[in-house]
């Protein structure tokens, strides 16, 4: 009895090795790990062009201490092809290991081929069995092919420095939003949403190809690539741009909480303070058959980054208080009116009203013309430890 | 006139026919006494087995001194000190007896004048003296450990559990060893049907020799298809005597210091004696890292080699990229990789228990060589597998049980190869045939895995978290104990 047993266990057992878990092996350094992912087309020709950037693993410390310093930390792979499925194979024309696109970690895609619409990016992505949404999408403002070739200092692998600065830009400012992921863009256009996506530009038109030079050199604005201003995105396209000011209305007005500092002029005097909003309601009720949206924002204040002027009494710490509700009403109320113009729905109206009123018939319409009203209360909570500047 | 001629052969041939039934051993003594020139007394032993003091100075000189005749011994039983035979007992039945005697280390004395046959024990134990058992070392508690002498180590229970209620079986196992063999139990605390149950599996057992107790728990377990042990071992009197008062049996056999212990659940190869001799929160956070180190000892090299093989959307992009770095250059796969580290480290564990102790140390700085830096440098394997091999090993040795220790082994090996074939759901399955398996085990009548499956609430006091004693009371005695003994 246990023989039998034993033996229909074997037999099971060898079955198992025919399982597709089987084939499925691969050694790590059969893999070509892909950092970051660059997507462009030509909009004469149609043909598409894909970088892969691929991570070389010998160039950090490597455990046989290999003298790695010297290599490029990463390699970029430029492969052309009719659609982005032909890519696939047609990368091996080029690369010697197989193509690992699961720990990628940023999405580029440049300004011309948002412009022309990226929802065949995404359907590509999102059909790719080991497709991962999950990672930051970011619109290049100029030729791809520069960033993508550019080493970065002080962090080497270039997605982990973009990595690395989006998520201090959300948090130490207003100037990114955290919904710049793939699978955000997603559920924003299957809304009929906008939606900002962060912008990346080369900062040198012939970036250095050797990345010894790059550490090498101690301007780090040399050879480097920066994160600024937003691509506005409706309907899988690109519709227009943001500077960082207006980011900064943007991102307040959707609820994003990164601590921003801005220089505002208040009475005549400059003075340097720190944004942060702690706690945001948008309301919408109907004023004759047009809805008004209330927006209101409880904003804290810190002026320990001022340098220029700073309140010392109570009555002066209200009229600061006083006169930045107005300042951040109006520049508020002017970015909103500037969206409206473009017909940007930034402040996502359209959505609120759906939430509100499902059976509306026209909600596109009452959204274009809805009322906003924007009601803003600071309170300046933390201030300097010296009280006579210097 | 057939009882002088037995006298007469038993006077002439009695000790040639010993000394041809044994073959003419060169240990074999017989010493006479002459009274005028008769011989009156003749006393026949095993040089190598007795205690010649005692012969001389009590036996022999009682005989000179004429005392040894006054004041006859009881007619004992077959463990007493004296056994009396007549000579009018047939005579191959008396040479049998005394045969048997002297291989006990009993002393033979003929006394013609009385007509009889006398088998005295005479034996000296030979053992090393009590020493701390070397497989189970001690931080805070007793350093006695028992020894290959059944007396000495029932003398070392005897003096933790003085109990009139402790009771121990005398049996004799193995036809060609006759191996002495003890069931121990606290009748008042051990339930009748375990006691049974023990009692009857000895019993059934139909062997040729018996040298160490693990022939014995080969026979008793409950299942011989399994890697996991049934039954526990002790070289500690007092795991002993603490396994004996939470009502279990133990089964001590002579010439072994290994006790064996029953019933046992996999939750307790957890435990030590030590959880005791320590403060309850200590004790739990001990028995979590033996948890802990199972688990580790168990899968890390698997998951290592699922993950780096199959799954390296797993692992964290820094990791990746280090590990990769890591393997380049390696020409073997992740699972030949595990493979080859984890049977040298096998190699030279094995060879580490047999190498003389001098050249033990040497082996251990070879062993760290081959095992360390200079495979990684050689490029035969990654620095990661060493730490995998390294962690693993160590882990294996938290559990106190050297033998689930074992089986800890057998287990890291299958689930090698299943997480080299199939990855995560190779694991996975291993894992599911594991539980399934785990649960199927009984140890004498008591489920493997209780308190957790059956589960019992009330099991868990003394399981994962360690109460301290005197929340313990009164019901002290694990839960299944509790419910065999309500069963009765």
């Amino acid at each position: 009895m246990a023989y039998r047993y034993a033996a229909g266990l074997f037999i099971l057992m060898m079955f198992t090795t025919l399982l597709t878990a089987c084939w499925d092996k691969t050694e790590m350094n059969e893999l070509a790990l892909v950092s970051m992912v660059g997507v462009d087309s030509d909009p004469d020709s149609g043909k598409k062009k894909v970088y892969y950037q691929i991570i070389n693993p010998l160039s950090g410390t490597s455990a046989r201490g290999t003298p790695g310093g010297e290599q490029a930390p990463v390699y970029t792979y430029e492969i052309s092809g009719s659609s982005f499925g032909e890519i696939k194979s047609t990368v091996y024309q080029l690369l010697p290991r197989k193509l690992f696109v699961a720990h990628y970690e940023v999405l580029l895609v440049s300004q011309r081929v948002a412009r022309q619409g990226i929802r065949d990016i995404v359907n590509f992505i999102e059909m790719q069995p080991n497709g991962r949404s999950s990672v930051p999408m970011l619109i290049v403002d100029g030729p791809i092919s520069q960033v993508m070739k550019t080493f970065t200092p002080l962090e080497r692998v270039p997605s982990d420095a973009i990595d690395s600065r989006l998520k201090l830009l959300i948090r130490n400012s207003l100037l990114v939003g955290k919904h710049i992921k793939v699978n955000d863009v997603i559920e924003r256009m299957e809304k009929s949403d906008t939606i900002v996506l962060p912008l990346i530009a080369g900062m040198k038109e012939s970036p250095s190809s050797n990345s010894g030079e790059t550490s090498a050199d101690i301007d780090a604005n040399q050879n480097n690539f920066i994160v600024g201003g937003g691509a506005v995105f409706r309907d899988y396209r690109m519709a227009g741009k943001l500077n960082d000011a207006q980011l900064v209305w943007y991102h307040l007005l959707n609820g994003d909480r990164g601590r921003h500092v801005r220089r505002f002029q208040v009475e005549g005097k400059q003075v340097s303070v720190e944004l942060r909003l702690v706690r945001i309601k948008r309301e919408v009720f109907w004023k004759s058959d047009q809805p008004v949206l209330q927006i209101r924002l409880d904003l804290e204040l810190s002026t320990a980054l001022a340098s220029e002027f700073i309140p010392h009494s109570r009555n002066e710490v209200e009229r600061l208080e006083n006169r930045l509700d107005q300042i951040i009403a109006d520049e508020s109320l002017a970015f909103y009116q500037m969206t409206r113009e473009r017909g940007w729905d930034l402040l996502r109206i359209r959505d609120l009203l759906r939430k509100q009123t499902p059976n509306h018939p026209d909600i596109d319409r009452a959204a274009k013309n809805a009322e906003v009203m924007i009601h803003v209360n600071t309170r300046l909570l933390r201030t300097v430890s010296i009280s006579q500047p210097y | 006139m057939a009882r002088r001629k037995q006298n007469q052969s038993i006077r002439n041939d009695f000790f040639g026919d010993i000394q041809s039934a044994l073959g003419f051993p060169l240990d074999l003594v017989c010493r006479s006494l002459f009274v005028q020139e008769e011989q009156t007394v003749q006393c026949v032993y095993l040089e190598s087995m007795v205690d010649k003091k005692t012969i001389d100075d009590y036996i022999l000189k009682s005989f000179t001194k004429n005392t040894f005749a006054e004041g006859e011994a009881p007619r004992s039983t077959e463990s007493g000190f004296l056994h009396v035979f007549s000579f009018s007992d047939p005579y191959e039945e008396l040479r049998g007896h005394a045969v048997k005697a002297l291989l006990a280390g009993h002393c033979v004395l003929t006394e013609f004048a009385r007509e009889r046959v006398c088998l005295i024990n005479v034996t000296k134990p030979r053992h090393r003296p009590i020493d701390e058992p070397k497989a189970e070392s001690t931080v805070r508690g007793p350093h006695e450990g028992f020894t290959e002498s059944i007396l000495t180590n029932v003398g070392l229970v005897r003096k933790r559990i003085r109990n009139p209620f402790l009771r121990f079986e005398k049996m004799y196992i193995g036809s060609q060893t006759g191996t002495t063999l003890l069931m121990v139990y606290m009748e008042n605390l051990a339930p009748d049907s375990l006691v049974r149950e023990v009692r009857d599996r000895l019993s059934a057992i139909r062997t040729d020799s018996v040298l160490e107790s693990t022939y014995v728990e080969e026979f008793i377990q409950d299942r011989i298809t399994s890697p996991f042990p049934t039954l526990t071992n002790s070289e500690r009197p007092d795991m002993v005597a603490a396994q004996l008062l939470d009502g279990k049996v133990a089964v001590m056999v002579d010439g072994t210091p290994s006790v064996l212990l029953a019933p046992m659940t996999f939750f307790e190869f957890f435990s030590s004696p030590e959880d005791y001799y320590q403060r309850a929160d200590i004790a739990t956070f001990v028995r979590w890292i033996r948890l802990i180190s199972f688990i580790m000892s168990v899968f890390i090299p698997s998951l290592y080699v699922a993950a780096t093989s199959f799954h390296q959307e797993l692992i964290p992009t820094q990791l990746l990229i280090s590990l990769s770095a890591q393997r380049e250059g390696v020409p073997y796969p992740a699972l030949f990789e595990v493979l080859i580290m984890e049977v040298l480290f096998e190699i030279i564990r094995e060879a580490g228990l047999r190498m003389p102790r001098a050249v033990g140390q040497a082996l251990s700085i070879v062993g760290a060589i081959v095992l360390g830096q200079a495979a990684v440098e050689a490029g035969l394997v990654s620095a990661a597998i060493v730490i995998v091999v390294a962690v693993t090993g160590i882990a294996n040795f938290v559990v106190p049980v050297y033998s689930f220790g074992m089986s800890q082994r057998l287990l890291r090996f299958s689930f090698l190869l299943l997480a080299g074939f199939m990855g995560l759901f190779g694991i996975l399955c291993g894992a599911l045939f594991l539980v399934a398996h785990l649960v199927s085990l009984k140890s004498f009548g008591v489920p493997y895995m209780t308190p957790a499956a059956p589960f019992k609430g009330a099991g868990w006091k003394d399981v994962l978290v360690r109460l301290p004693r005197p929340w313990l009371y009164p019901n002290r005695l694990p839960g299944y104990i509790r419910n065999l003994k309500r069963k009765r």
